[in-house]
């Protein structure tokens, strides 16, 4: 693995780059990125990661505010079905996802723009590979820009 | 014979007589409109009846009216409504007097001309949307109907506006609704008109921490409307009055649609079929499915 280029004057300054929320349970797929992490396993860097208790926890008001607060994409990641740490939070969250996910496919969003993903806590190379899918996905569709006609 | 507005009147004044109800929530007619009306003992109930446009759901008074003995006009819309309130322990159904009336089907206003003749004709293009997919004309809950019992079946259509919409390419489907939205001055007639929009606090007023921008704009808007969609997933009756009471005229129940649809072929769920029925967001199953999760 070399080192990324150092930016100086002589290098172009980089072409653009997703910004990604990721929303992760605390009992799973915070632990499995931070196992990515202490196990040096290298991975895109454009994920900003909240930490909530349960993905039953994410209100799809939590996700749509992060679109308009500028992300391109929002990650939602939570325990494998039938290991919640609290029994059957995912199982409601799974609901959830999918009614907010339809709703977005009809007014238009592309759909690689809002993805979800089951990480174990032992699933370190999962999420750093998840993380590399949907970063991929999100530089192929380019930045997420609404059109804020007659906004303020 | 006496019109269904006679029998109507008889059996109101006859619960009142009774000492059944405190209210009755129905129509009254005026100046050629028809408009829902809360009547008491002393009330006039000569202007009291049941046509083609008595499209409120009159579900909606329920919660200023909760703790009194009401009596009040069920068309399906109102039968599936106190479905989904029972579902949620919102309602008291043992205070409740529900009146059936065959329904004759609403007539959709903008495609009325000004010839009041229309009004008795039974062309289903007449019809409001919801009235051409509902399946049952004779409120079946009913604790006394008035009237005789309509057997003629409805078209039983479908979504046409949600089909045409969708037919669009996503682009277009993006800039249709961004028009659509653009226009929304959020008054919030939908979350008022709406039955099941029943909560004390809205996420709209939340200030800590503030969800929406009260302000209007396209995008904002839109998402207002998504997330009310969400609230109801599960849960609209699709009564449509969101979009009738809208004074832009933004077909606010298509949003609702998706997911009424949605949720029928994914978890063969109907909203207010029964007293029983969970809404779709408060319940699961193991294998639901999960082929958009990576």
């Amino acid at each position: 693995m070399s080192d990324p280029p150092v930016p100086n004057e002589s290098t172009p300054a980089p072409a653009w780059e997703p910004n990604i929320v990721g929303f992760l349970c605390n009992w799973c797929s915070y632990a499995g990125a931070d196992l990515a992490g202490t196990s040096r396993i290298p991975y895109a860097c454009n994920v900003r990661i909240i930490r909530v208790p349960c993905s039953g926890r994410v209100d799809p008001l939590m996700i749509l505010r992060a679109f308009r607060e500028g992300a391109d994409g929002v990650l939602v990641s939570g325990c494998h079905p039938g290991d919640c740490h609290y029994i059957e939070g995912n199982y409601y969250a799974r609901r959830k996802f999918i009614a907010l996910k339809q709703l977005l496919d009809h007014v238009g969003v592309d759909p690689r723009r809002l993805r979800f993903s089951w990480v174990s806590a032992s699933e370190g190379r999962k999420w750093a590979e998840v993380v590399e899918t949907v970063t991929r996905e999100l530089l192929e569709i380019g930045p997420y820009r609404y059109d804020r006609d007659g906004d303020d | 014979m006496a019109t269904i507005r006679e029998e109507l009147q008889a059996a109101v004044r006859r619960l009142f007589e009774d000492d059944k109800i405190d209210y009755f929530l129905g129509y009254v007619d005026d100046y050629g409109h028809t408009f829902p009306a809360i009547l008491t003992k002393d009330s006039d109930l000569s202007g009291l009846t049941f046509d083609r446009k008595s499209y409120n759901n009159l579900a909606a008074f329920l919660p200023e009216l909760r703790g009194s003995r009401l009596g009040l006009i069920c068309k399906q819309c109102e039968v599936r409504t106190l479905n989904v309130l029972a579902a949620e322990e919102q309602l008291e159904r043992e205070k409740l007097v529900v009146v059936g009336v065959p329904c004759p089907a609403m007539i959709d206003p903008r495609k009325l001309s000004a010839d009041e003749a229309e009004l008795g004709s039974d062309d289903p293009a007449l019809w409001q949307e919801k009235c051409r997919r509902c399946l049952e004309r004779n409120t079946p809950t009913a604790d006394l109907f008035v009237g005789e019992k309509i057997s003629t079946p409805t078209p039983a259509e479908g979504w046409p506006l949600l089909e045409e919409v969708e037919a669009k390419p996503a682009e277009e489907r993006e800039a249709w609704w961004r028009e659509q939205m653009s226009l929304c001055i959020r008054c919030y007639a939908c979350r008022l008109a709406c039955p099941l929009c029943y909560c004390h606090q809205c996420f709209v007023e939340d200030n800590k921490p503030q969800w929406l921008d009260k302000s209007v704009g396209a995008e904002n808007n839109l998402h207002y409307h998504i997330i009310r969609a969400i609230h109801l997933a599960g849960r609209c009756i699709e009564c449509q009055e969101c979009s009738r009471v809208c004074p832009v005229g933004i077909p606010v129940d298509v949003l609702n649609n998706v997911l009424s649809r949605d949720f029928a072929s994914r978890f063969g769920y109907a909203s207010g079929e029964t007293a029983e029925t969970k809404p779709a967001l408060v319940a699961y199953e193991r294998d639901d499915p999960e082929d958009f999760i990576l």
